[in-house]
């Protein structure tokens, strides 16, 4: 009976130990990707404000008309948050068994809940309209 | 005319002859279930991750002047 208890505390030390490193990394990546979107997050808030950009179904921002994507600096801001998205939803994934786009549909749903009536959202029929409208 | 009558009513016996069975597919619970509880899961996890968007909550008011704080509010150079 002791022995059983031994190996039994032996074993999940050792899947503990097997286990742990890649929860910790996976956290130290969460909580990079989280301190990246919250700086990036006011510009963002801003830009939907100006219009410029918006949420879409998918659960990432585009943005609301074309003509915007000749600025650079918009773009290279766009890509890099849905980048971090992409990174933070396959991680979520994996925490939950399941798969990337349903974490980013989830996270789509939640955007589209709080957004503030100004905001223009891209529905599944490709359509952009603002959520006060 | 009674040739009819026979023919229908052979027909009518013959359709009672036939067997009908109807399957009732089983109702499947848990996966549902399961989807529910990872879609809660993805939810509170995503809520707690993005919890920085949360709009700035207004400051509590600040207590009136004239409420009694329990100290002095009458002025130093005023006190006797």
């Amino acid at each position: 009976m002791h022995a059983r208890l031994t190996v039994t505390l032996i074993v999940a030390l050792l899947a503990g130990l097997w286990l742990a490193p890649g929860a910790m990394a996976q956290d130290d990546a969460k909580e990079a990707l989280r301190a990246s979107m919250k700086e990036r997050y006011p510009a963002l808030v801003q830009l939907k404000k100006d219009g410029k950009i918006g949420e879409t179904y998918l659960g990432y921002i585009e943005l609301v008309e074309l003509d915007y994507a000749r600025d650079e600096k918009l773009n290279a801001l766009v890509k890099a948050e849905n980048q971090d998205r992409r990174a933070l939803y396959e991680i979520i994934a994996k925490e939950h068994n399941t798969t990337p786009e349903k974490v980013a549909q989830r996270n789509a749903q939640r955007n589209f809940a709080n957004a503030q009536d100004y905001e223009w959202l891209k529905h599944t029929d490709g359509v952009w309209r603002k959520k006060g409208a | 005319m009674k040739r009819i009558f026979v023919l229908f009513a052979a027909a009518l016996a013959l359709a009672g002859c036939t067997h009908h069975t109807i399957k009732v597919e089983p109702i499947e619970i848990k996966p549902i279930e399961a989807t529910i509880n990872v879609n809660l899961r993805i939810d509170r996890e995503l809520d707690q991750f993005f919890d920085f968007e949360k709009p700035v909550e207004a400051a509590p008011p600040v207590a009136p002047a004239t409420q009694d704080t329990g100290t002095n509010s009458v002025p130093e150079q005023y006190q006797r």
